[in-house]
């Protein structure tokens, strides 16, 4: 009879960890919404912002590709066109960048100072890679 | 605390105790600890850059421990943890976030602040125990501290603990007082703008300080070791953040005593009288006012 018993208090105990899994996930889906919402949608937004920036005041090498397409054959200009996109994704990422190395750049002069804030801006500046990367993506999917 | 004051002679003549003197904090803000409120209330204003609260705090506790060597009268530890002008007032600016980060910009704001305040609440002394995260140079906090120089304030600003050889804005300018650690740093020449001076302009003792605590000291979040608790009032700290307050205080003690004194009268004072050991130039009160 004890060795009937085992396997159903193994099921038991199993149900029993069903709704501790369940909070778990309801954790990690408020986390995940949470990230996304304060920090990855801002970020993209930044990035999309300074995009935009960048499009409107192109720099002199994306105004120089502009005068040249016009003058190319047909089949190039595509090729222009993503060169020209290259080039603005370029200058608004390296904008962000010093952007957010210039957002903190002053810290107390104690021993054993955190370095947090270091470690944030290499991450902000990996999701804002993360977006060029995928809007680049779509490009080329069209 | 005692020690480093046994340390750079901080035996002023009798009565001058910093009072009537003034020194602004731009720092992580002042918990307002008995130190500072008793017998009197001694802290003249506090602003938020960060927050924008109102009431004194200090998130981090690196800016109650700042002050507290400055200005603490040791109230809590019966006189053993006071600080070099125990009498003096103090401005609480508060500049830099929980984790002891900030921005220049906010530095600037709090200094301009300074700049239309200090009449009113009689700043003389403004003590910079931050620096800016690299060695690059800061040209707008240089020509601020300029500012204020102009103004008749006496700049102390810490010279920084990442390199022996590397001195972080606002600590570079040449009208600031710039403050190294006795026991890590040393003296180098600079070259600025065709001029050529040293840097740090004095040295005072920063390892193990012991000064007040902020009621928010945070252990976890800043990876510091709860060994530097001294009792439950008190707290250790190092680097030339806790230097720097040293000088600030003998500021306002000369100053107490020569109200006339310019910024740069109150520089050679003190470095004048220092003792050089080596290229270093180590804070000595007392001989600053037998001089």
């Amino acid at each position: 009879m004890p060795e009937n018993k085992k396997p159903t208090n193994n099921i038991d105990s199993l149900d029993m960890l069903k709704p501790i899994n369940d909070d778990i996930s309801l954790a990690a889906k408020t986390l995940r919404q949470s990230l996304e919402n304060n920090y990855i949608k801002r970020l993209y937004a930044t990035a999309k912002n300074e995009e935009d920036k960048t499009r409107r005041s192109p720099s002199k090498e994306v105004l120089l590709l502009n005068a040249l397409k016009n003058y190319s054959p047909p089949a190039l200009r595509l090729q222009f066109d993503t060169c020209i996109k290259m080039f603005n994704m370029m200058s608004a990422f390296s904008n962000i960048r010093s952007k957010l190395e210039g957002a903190s750049n002053i810290e107390m002069k104690s021993k054993k100072a955190p370095d947090t804030n270091p470690m944030l801006s290499k991450m902000s500046e990996l999701i804002i890679l993360n977006y060029f990367a995928e809007s680049l993506k779509s490009d080329f999917r069209d | 605390m005692d020690k480093a004051l046994r340390l750079i002679s901080a035996y002023p003549p009798e009565n001058i105790t910093g009072k009537g003197m003034c020194i602004a904090f731009l720092d992580t803000g002042i918990c307002p600890l008995a130190d500072f409120l008793y017998p009197q209330k001694r802290i003249a204003a506090f602003m938020d850059f960060v927050n924008g609260q109102a009431d004194a705090y200090d998130d981090n506790g690196h800016g109650t421990h700042v002050a507290g060597i400055a200005a603490s009268n040791g109230l809590l530890s019966g006189g053993k943890y006071r600080g070099v002008a125990p009498e003096c007032n103090i401005v609480s600016l508060k500049i830099l976030d929980f984790a002891g980060h900030g921005n220049a910009a906010s530095a600037l704001d709090a200094i301009n602040w300074i700049h239309k305040n200090y009449r009113k609440y009689g700043i003389r002394i403004v003590n910079m125990s931050i620096g800016t995260v690299d060695k690059s140079i800061s040209s707008s906090l240089i020509m601020a501290c300029t500012a204020l120089f102009n103004d008749g304030i006496t700049v102390c600003a810490a010279a920084g603990n990442e390199n022996s050889s590397v001195i972080t804005s606002p600590g570079i300018c040449p009208n600031v007082i710039t403050v190294g650690s006795w026991e890590e740093n040393k003296r180098f020449r600079i070259s600025m703008g065709g001029k050529v001076y040293y840097k740090p302009d004095i040295f005072a003792p920063s390892e193990n300080i012991v000064s007040c605590r902020s009621l928010s000291f945070s252990f976890s979040s800043l990876k510091r070791e709860s060994g530097v608790i001294e009792n439950e009032n008190y707290v250790k700290m190092s680097g030339t953040s806790m230097a720097t307050p040293m000088v600030s205080g003998a500021c306002a003690l000369l100053l107490e005593q020569n109200p006339s004194f310019s910024p740069m009268q109150v520089k050679k004072s003190l470095v004048d009288a220092s003792v050089q050991n080596s290229s270093k130039y180590l804070l000595n009160i007392a001989a600053a006012f037998h001089k």
